[in-house]
């Protein structure tokens, strides 16, 4: 199956949890503007490294290219989401369709950049919006706003100091968090991945949360500055 | 029909053009050794009013381009577009015309209607009126330029034998207007050639000659089989002039079954045989298979081409899948060793898939040229070989 460039502004993310769940937020909110290519076909071009790669094979496409009005870049926050802006701009422009010194970097996250003619705006966002994590984090947030009565159980497991999860990094702490939110929620099969999450109808995770709409904002945000232009 | 095999037919129209054109290749081969000098790779290419082209350019051109786009977006008109720009004579133009099965034989004495009809669908929107444009630089910064165009000041009014009418028919005398073929080559050297009438010869069509512009260039149609005579002329020539065992050496590392190739003879029809494994007798490789046929056909009109240009439409016509790595790896190679451009169209996602292999560590070999049909007009995009192998990887639809 290959992926068709249609639309005027694409979303390019990590990996496939993080692109079915945008997927699903943006049909659950009604934001039809953007493509998210299912470009991970080999596997091995996942990853916040990936979106240099990424970007090349947007302009892989050139006729879609030269369309496309902006690419917004959905990361996770990780640990320190100052660190990854910089090192995700430095694999844009290394492995990007840039010549050499030709990707103009965003000022920080959520401002665009308006590049050199022939490639279009790029915007690079993080997932939580303000604070270490990642795509778990979030989900994992919007799981206990609906199921608060595992919330005291979790916490209990998790500051076990046998373990110690509370004092790792933001990032593995909260997919340590969702994997045993994933596990205790899912009876039948409690391997279940962040991915099926999204793939059930309805979502078990509630995308109508208010928990979501500072991403929401942001991705519209930067569709309608790029269309005010 | 293979473009070359129309060579040999008559048209009812002098047949020197072929042995213009050969006499090109064949200097291209004599040239071994001072290649350099005979490297003619096309740099960038423009052309206006070319069949549904309105006006395209393209720049910065590698030595392996691949051509991508859907039904009727104009990627055979752009591969054809590259072969009028070199080749520049009205024989070239019927020769692409007959490849789409456009051209028929032209009546003696034609009426203009049946002239124009010839020509017309070389045209933008079959408007005659225009100029057809072609300019090509290549890669040591020299231009060649073609422009074709009806001349209307130069009509033709064959002078017919003075042979009776039947009672009450009148005698027709047509008048045609000759299509122009405006010409300045890579050397500068300008001239003019015309699809014509003879005046004398009761008005039969005149094809007048002319060299090329001096990039040697072959056109491979989608419907292409292998001239087995043709190609074992190239052959026999290259193994005349020893530049023939690396074809072999490619062939086998493929096909470890053929162990020899040569050009043969035994009954009156000359064709490539090759030694099998196993085998008493070496047969024609056409018989052994036609991908393989295809494939040793490719290799050796690039060699042949050496410095000038082969243009492939629709490669995968004839080849197993699980070949297509092998062929571009072939062609990648023999391209580079050769200095002879390719410019190569497919629509088989499994065939540019096997490019990929070969494009990583050579990106700046290859570039990827998307044609699409907008707004009625077929425009190009280029993609840059690196870009291009990305794109495949990942899934993304390049084929429009």
């Amino acid at each position: 199956m290959t992926f068709s460039l249609t639309k005027d502004f694409v979303i390019l993310c990590e990996g496939a949890a993080d692109r079915s769940f945008l997927n699903k937020l943006l049909e659950i909110r009604q934001i039809n503007d953007f493509d998210l290519p299912d470009n991970d076909q080999l596997g091995k071009h996942e990853g916040w490294q990936s979106f240099g790669h990424k970007l090349s094979a947007l302009a892989g496409d050139p006729s879609a290219y030269s369309r496309i009005k902006g690419v917004l870049v959905i990361a996770d926050s990780s640990d320190s989401a100052e660190n990854r802006f910089d090192e995700i701009c430095q694999k844009i422009g290394s492995d990007g369709p840039f010549v050499a010194n030709g990707f103009a970097k965003p000022l920080s996250s959520n401002v665009i950049a308006h590049q050199a003619s022939g490639h279009p705006s790029i915007s690079i966002m993080f997932i939580p919006p303000d604070r270490a994590g990642s795509l778990e984090s979030i989900c994992a947030d919007a799981i206990l706003a609906e199921c608060s009565w595992i919330a005291a159980c979790l916490e209990s497991y998790l500051s076990c100091d046998k373990i110690d999860v509370l004092n790792w990094g933001a990032e593995k702490r909260d997919k340590a968090r969702l994997q045993c939110l994933i596990a205790a929620l899912n009876k039948n099969d409690p391997n279940k991945s962040l991915r099926y999450l999204f793939s059930v109808k309805p979502p078990m995770i509630n995308l109508e949360s208010n928990i979501f709409d500072k991403i929401v904002k942001n991705i519209i945000d930067f569709r309608d500055d790029l269309i005010k232009l | 029909m293979p473009a070359s095999r129309l060579r040999q037919a008559s048209y009812g129209h002098d047949k020197e053009p072929n042995s213009a054109r050969d006499s090109t290749a064949d200097a291209a081969i004599l040239r071994d050794g001072q290649s350099e000098r005979g490297y003619r790779m096309i740099e960038s290419f423009q052309v206006e009013n070319f069949r549904s082209f309105r006006d395209l350019e393209l720049k910065g051109l590698p030595i392996v381009n691949m051509i991508v786009g859907q039904s009727a977006a104009g990627k055979t008109a752009l591969l054809e577009a590259i072969r009028m720009g070199l080749g520049a004579t009205p024989t070239v133009a019927w020769q692409l015309s007959a490849t789409r099965g456009i051209a028929v034989p032209m009546p003696i004495n034609p009426t203009r209607e049946q002239f124009d009809a010839a020509w017309k669908p070389y045209f933008r929107d079959f408007d005659i009126t225009r100029t057809i444009k072609f300019n090509t630089s290549d890669s040591e910064g020299r231009a060649a330029r073609l422009e074709m165009y009806f001349d209307q000041e130069s009509p033709v009014t064959p002078i017919l034998p003075n042979i009776a009418p039947a009672p009450n028919t009148p005698t027709l005398t047509n008048t045609i207007i000759p299509l122009a073929f405006k010409r300045k080559s890579f050397t500068s050297e300008e001239n003019t050639l015309y699809a014509t009438v003879h005046q004398q010869a009761m008005g039969q069509l005149h094809l007048q000659q002319g060299p090329e512009l001096g990039t040697v260039s072959e056109f491979f149609p989608s419907t292409w089989q292998s001239n087995a005579q043709q190609v074992a002329g190239w052959f026999s020539q290259l193994r005349i002039s020893n530049r023939s065992e690396d074809i072999l050496d490619i062939i086998s590392k493929q096909f470890p079954q053929i162990i020899e190739l040569s050009s043969e003879n035994p009954y009156g029809f000359s064709s490539v045989y090759a030694k099998v494994k196993h085998k008493s007798e070496m047969m024609p490789i056409a018989l052994i298979s036609s991908g393989i046929n295809k494939f040793v056909s490719l290799l050796i009109a690039i060699r042949t081409y050496r410095g000038g240009v082969v243009l492939i439409d629709e490669i995968e016509n004839g080849i197993y899948y699980k070949m297509f790595p092998a062929l571009w790896e072939a062609l990648h190679q023999f391209a580079n060793d050769n200095k002879t451009q390719l410019f190569i169209s497919s629509h088989s996602w499994e065939c540019l898939k096997g490019a990929t292999g070969v494009i990583d560590g050579h990106e700046s070999d290859f570039s990827l040229i998307q044609v699409v049909n907008e707004d009625g007009f077929s425009k190009a995009y280029k993609a840059s070989g690196k870009n291009a192998a990305a794109a495949i990887e990942s899934g993304i639809e390049i084929r429009k």
